[in-house]
């Protein structure tokens, strides 16, 4: 069964979920919206139109970078990898997640 | 590939937000790549191609947000050609205007020789330049202002408001 979790919750971790698919492998937009979606059990479902301006902000502060790969279908894709300040901003984000998702825990569980 | 006109007009309609037209072949690209894996995707599971890339279009959102969205980030350069034909027609209207003036008092006070007169014109030419030239600098840090410089900013809000149904009035 699929749950609906508010949508305030979701927003504020997308970066950080977005830059932790990118910490495995180099991705295009769809790509990313399909992994995060198998990989959080269909909980995580991004739009597009929410997706690439995110990609953008991040490319232009320097936590991503971009290259176009010409599929033999001459399709082009734009991929991103993610930049080592990206790595820095990614492990600053799982901390900060850590002691918030613990914090929560803490007070539910008292 | 040909793109269909619904997909080639929620593009234009996202890239019609965005002021920095430079930066629209690059959101086209990518946008036209997503919905043509979407489409697929949808076509695998068993969808015509026409519902899949209805589908997929609507999937991607409102057209006008995702366009504002990505207009926030992809800022215009400074309009600097227009910054500088507005500082040259304003330096020779001013030239003109002291020219009349100049002429006047010369006329009337017979105290000016044509060498002074001229070196007087460029001196002032100098100084209108100069302080138009700050001017400028200075106003083009106040967005608003900038934006109007280039009269973007007004067309491009009444088409946003007109595509949204609210009624702009007489504009």
């Amino acid at each position: 069964m699929k749950m609906k979790v508010d949508k305030s919750l979701i927003s504020g971790s997308t970066a950080m979920l977005i830059l932790r698919l990118l910490e495995s492998e180099d991705m295009y937009g769809y790509q990313m919206i399909e992994t995060l979606d198998k990989q959080s059990n269909n909980v995580f479902t991004l739009k597009a139109g929410t997706l690439y301006p995110l990609l953008h902000g991040l490319e232009q502060e320097g936590i991503v970078k971009s290259y176009e790969i010409i599929a033999e279908n001459a399709r082009s894709r734009k991929y991103y990898s993610i930049t080592n300040a990206g790595r820095k901003l990614l492990q600053d984000k799982k901390d900060e997640w850590e002691i918030y998702s613990s914090a929560v825990n803490l007070v539910l569980e008292g | 590939m040909a793109q269909s006109i619904q997909v080639r007009e929620f593009i234009q309609t996202v890239c019609e937000q965005v002021k920095a037209k430079r930066a629209h072949a690059i959101i086209t690209n990518e946008l036209i790549a997503h919905i043509e894996d979407q489409t697929e995707a949808y076509m695998k599971s068993g969808m015509d191609e026409n519902s899949a890339e209805r589908r997929a279009i609507a999937q991607m959102g409102d057209p006008v947000t995702v366009g504002e969205n990505l207009d926030q980030l992809h800022r215009p350069k400074l309009d600097w050609i227009g910054i500088v034909v507005n500082i040259v027609m304003w330096t020779i209207s001013g030239a003109v205007m002291l020219f009349g003036l100049f002429l006047g008092v010369a006329t009337f006070y017979s105290l000016w020789t044509t060498g002074q007169l001229v070196f007087g014109i460029i001196i002032s030419l100098g100084f209108i330049a100069v302080s138009l030239i700050v001017a400028f600098t200075v106003i083009s840090m106040f967005k608003f202002i900038s934006n109007m410089l280039f009269y973007r900013g007004l067309a491009s809000d009444y088409k946003k408001r007109k595509k949204r149904g609210e009624y702009y009035g007489k504009y």
